[in-house]
């Protein structure tokens, strides 16, 4: 290797770490590489010129004009496969059919949880430990078997946990896939098309049509791709704005095997109507599930729904617990 | 801003943009000089870089390419070798395209998409670091944690993929056929010419 070539190695290695962490501690050992000659100083702006050069990619973020990550209108037929969970979807809404997830239970138990109403924010822990939190009037169609992970956005917006597994996890959203083998991602479906929010992990999108490009396109963590019918853009953006797309979920209550007593103690502290166990028993049930803090009176259905408890309102507004006798 | 900055931006917008084009005088000296171009054109662009006068110079691709045949004479001289094959005549009428900012235009034109060709020609794994970074603006460390690698890697990758696209762009968008070596008595003019269509096909 001649000097050349390793100045301009040790130049470009400089480029890279300066401009990764400009308060680098570095930055000492970095002038004093500078210092050794005018050949160094050289080396070091032919290859910031360079690296600089690079940054022109970053248009590629939002350059609707590209053919590769233009997004085409699917033909309708595209999605033909989606057709009959689609109108399960369609029919279930309609039918209000609802099916409250939450479950309960005995600790270690897995808890048990499929569904959706509109209004509420539910979490579902699907079959492989994966868990989707389903934001309000928002619904999805999951189906897993040997061979797919696979869930339907039909409408609203949901945040995935998702699990490593042997298959990747999809969720197609329109004509969109979605799909990761594990980390964690919000799809939401706005009038003019899906939003798709990558807090961990990476990401491939891909056209139902295959036409996003080959081998897909990658999203990192904090990115938001946005598609449109038209485009496809996609932004990084700062973690903490990446987690509040993802945290609608604030203001929201989780347990996981916690006692209705504290449950009960925390809704009571977020809340001016109060909820009363009127036999301490019932205060050891343990609970699980993930509940919008100000819906103290879904709370109180879902834990009538789910536990040997009866729910009665007082004359003041508050909510008694009280054990089911049996009959 | 210090005499030194000042001619550190003039190197950078005047004088390196004309890389790759001192790389094609400098494949013409091939014989006449032991040095590989890509050191011979080093050798230039550092004169450039610490040039006292560099205030005076108003035509920076005839003064490189000046600076380039000098050196060429004082390597031949240095050696006492007799010239076998006669220097190449480089007609300085025919630089008279050298306008400041020819070259950026025409960089800057061609850029997106030449830079897609360069990154998507990168191996794998280089390519997808330097995606991460350049389009997707993540951090070293971002990167480490996303693709499983560690820090030190995922910058041997960013350098590696750096490399890449400065070896590229110093010996010119256009590949370099033989004849470009091989012709001696060519003038620039016609060498000018060849790879303005080049560009042309390009786009």
């Amino acid at each position: 290797m001649t000097d050349r070539s390793l100045i301009m190695d040790e130049a470009a290695l400089w480029v890279v770490r300066i401009s990764d962490n400009p308060d680098s501690s570095m930055r000492a050992a970095f002038d004093a590489w500078l210092a050794q000659s005018p050949e160094h100083r050289m080396c070091y702006q032919i290859a910031l010129a360079g690296w600089e050069r690079l940054d022109g990619l970053g248009s590629l973020r939002l350059e609707p004009a590209d053919d590769r990550i233009a997004l085409p209108p699917a033909p309708p037929q595209a999605r033909r496969r989606l057709a009959w969970p689609r109108a399960l979807a369609l029919a279930a809404s309609l039918a209000a059919v609802i099916i409250v997830p939450i479950a309960l239970l005995v600790p270690g138990e897995p808890a048990l949880a499929y569904a959706t109403r509109p209004g509420e924010h539910r979490e579902i822990r699907l079959a492989d430990g994966s868990r989707v939190e389903l934001n309000s009037n928002s619904a999805i169609v999951v189906r897993f078997g040997h061979h797919i992970r696979e869930v339907d956005l039909v409408h609203g917006e949901a945040a995935f946990h998702v699990t490593s597994g042997s298959r990747r996890f999809e969720v197609h959203v329109r004509h969109t896939v979605v799909d990761m083998t594990s980390g964690d991602f919000g799809v939401r479906l706005d009038t003019d098309g899906p939003r798709v929010t990558v807090a961990n992990g990476l990401v491939e999108l891909s056209g139902a049509d295959a036409r996003v490009g080959p081998g897909n396109l990658q999203l990192a963590a904090n990115t938001v791709a946005k598609v449109t019918p038209d485009a496809l853009e996609v932004q990084h953006l700062p973690a903490t704005e990446v987690s509040r797309q993802l945290t609608w979920q604030n203001g929201m209550l989780q347990f996981d095997g916690q006692s209705l007593a504290e449950a009960v103690t925390d809704f009571n502290r977020s809340n001016r109507q109060q909820i009363h166990i009127g036999d301490p028993v019932i205060g050891q049930l343990h609970i699980g599930g993930l509940f919008r803090a100000a819906d103290i009176n879904g709370f109180a259905d879902a834990v009538a729904l789910t536990l040997p408890v009866t729910v009665r309102h007082n004359a003041d507004g508050d909510i008694e617990l009280t054990a089911r006798q049996p009959r | 801003m210090t005499n030194d900055e000042e001619r550190t931006r003039w190197f950078r917008r005047e004088v390196l943009p004309l890389q790759s084009r001192l790389q094609s005088f400098a494949r013409r000296f091939s014989r006449a000089s032991a040095k590989e171009p890509e050191d011979l054109v080093h050798d230039v662009l550092l004169r450039m870089f610490t040039l006292e006068r560099w205030r005076a110079v108003d035509r920076p691709l005839s003064y490189a390419a000046q600076t380039l045949r000098n050196l060429v004479l004082a390597e031949v001289r240095h050696n006492k070798v007799v010239p076998i094959v006669p220097l190449p005549v480089l007609e300085w009428a025919e630089l008279a395209d050298d306008r400041p900012g020819a070259d950026r235009e025409a960089e800057a034109r061609d850029d997106l998409r030449l830079l897609r060709e360069l990154i998507d020609a990168l191996p794998p794994q280089c390519r997808r670091v330097v995606t991460l970074k350049k389009i997707h603006g993540l951090s070293n460390a971002e990167i480490a944690e996303t693709m499983g690698l560690s820090i030190s890697t995922v910058e041997k990758h960013l350098v590696k993929g750096l490399r890449t696209c400065l070896q590229q762009w110093s010996v010119g968008t256009a590949a370099p056929s033989d004849e470009d070596c091989n012709s001696h008595d060519r003038s620039l003019a016609d060498h000018g010419r060849g790879r303005a269509l080049g560009r042309t096909h390009q786009r």
